[in-house]
């Protein structure tokens, strides 16, 4: 379990102004976290680097982050715990702060944005925890990270100086702010990306092996199998009506989805509450158990629910009032088949280097296997 | 979350568009007859076609 976070600048005059230390009682001595510093920056080979206390049984994972802002971002975790499941969020920790110092805006400024050092301790800490839907939808909501993934789906494969220079002219205002090694990390960590190191280069080379789309989706098991999901009969029709007319009408729309990332997803509360309703149609006194959950305002989460067209309502004879999912939302992993396409215009632009292309071409298919489908499915 | 997956006939196909296009890159021959594969729009279009199918409507 981690036990405290710390974040701090390093000054031009090589001393260090700690600016967050949570909970306060921590006892690291600014001296003390200086030579950790500087013992960290003399031998780093990267951004990130855990050192290890065995007799004290704590770990420390630190984040340094380059750039015109050199700060610390460093996480006091439990010897038995594994730093790497902390990385990606340190990373998303550090990008939204150092935007927020910028005066920047970006989706992501929800994690440090009107919140304390305490309640981004809490993220962090409990990110290893999080449903792969609701790590996904951090990077989904920021537009570095939409920058970044549009960038690789134009290219499909780039080294750190390409992204960087292709992420300076797409957002010019970020320029020498952000380190792009945090950004590489966290999509490594999402396997998004592909690290290769190839022959006769000596920076690594970074392929996109797959593709995020998020989606609203019919509720097909409510719609499919509405008897046993608690569906009253006398609402069944006006359930199953609701969804055709809804999802014939519906197209992709990105406002739309940042909207249930930011209010659906990543809200502890209602996203509780849409997790049950995938599964059933429920009685609202039913909703108000989840209370046990962490969900104490049931009108609250199905107003948001109602307002973003998810839900449903129906009031039997005995005036109970019943809640349906008519629209499911997901974050669709699928492979880069269109990488392929890429490929070929590039190659006959000229603009790929032939053994990058053959190498990039070599990784989809090995990648491509991955993807056969099961019987299972 | 959903992951999509292909069949194996859609796997040899596309592994087959991959091959030609790796060898005629190894050769630096040109590409003007090669096929294209789906475009992004299409991968996405062709996942979501399943999920309207279930409820009767097309995508």
């Amino acid at each position: 379990m981690p036990y405290g976070l710390i974040i701090s600048k390093l000054l031009d005059n090589n001393d260090l102004n700690i600016l967050k230390i949570y909970p306060l009682q921590l006892n690291f001595q600014k001296d003390y976290l200086l030579d950790l510093y500087k013992s960290f920056l003399h031998n780093r080979n990267s951004n990130f680097q855990t050192q290890y206390f065995h007799e004290q049984g704590f770990c420390i994972n630190s984040i340094f982050t380059n750039g015109n802002f050199k700060y610390f971002f460093t996480l006091i975790l439990d010897i038995e715990e594994d730093p790497e499941e902390y990385e990606p969020i340190l990373c998303l920790v550090a990008i939204d702060y150092i935007l927020m110092q910028n005066n920047q805006n970006d989706n992501l400024n929800f994690i440090l944005n009107d919140s304390n050092i305490e309640s981004v301790f809490k993220f962090i800490k409990n990110f290893p925890k999080l449903k792969i839907e609701v790590k996904y939808s951090l990077i989904l909501l920021s537009n570095i990270f939409q920058t970044t993934l549009n960038i690789f789906r134009e290219k499909g494969v780039l080294t750190r100086d390409q992204i960087e220079k292709e992420l300076n002219t797409n957002i010019p205002s970020i320029k020498n702010c952000i380190d792009v090694n945090l950004i590489i990390k966290v999509l490594i960590y999402f396997q998004i990306l592909r690290e290769e190191i190839l022959e006769g280069m000596k920076i690594p080379t970074y392929f996109l092996i797959k593709d995020l789309v998020p989606c609203r989706i019919p509720a097909i098991k409510i719609y499919e199998e509405s008897s046993l999901r608690n569906v009253p009969t006398e609402f069944e029709g006006i359930l199953k009506n609701s969804i055709k007319d809804f999802f014939t009408n519906y197209k992709i729309d990105e406002n739309d989805n940042i909207s249930i990332l930011k209010n659906i997803i990543l809200n502890k509360e209602v996203y509780e509450c849409f997790k049950v309703l995938r599964i059933a149609c429920i009685k609202k006194e039913e909703l108000e158990e989840l209370q046990y959950k962490g969900v104490y305002n049931i009108d609250e989460c199905l107003n948001v629910l109602l307002n973003h067209k998810m839900i449903i309502s129906h009031k039997d004879n005995k005036k109970n009032e019943y809640f349906s999912l008519i629209s499911d939302f997901q974050i669709i992993e699928f492979f880069p088949e269109y990488l392929y396409n890429k490929y070929i215009e590039q190659y006959k632009n000229k603009t790929i280097n032939e053994f990058i292309l053959m190498r990039a071409i070599e990784i989809l298919k090995e990648e491509l296997v991955k993807w056969i489908y099961k019987e299972n499915f | 979350m959903i992951e999509n997956k292909y069949t194996q006939i859609e796997i040899e196909y596309i592994e087959k568009n991959l091959n030609k296009l790796y060898n005629l890159v190894k050769k630096n021959k040109e590409l003007d007859k090669i096929s294209l594969l789906n475009d992004r729009i299409t991968c996405i279009k062709n996942i979501l076609i399943e999920f309207w199918k279930k409820i009767g409507i097309n995508y």
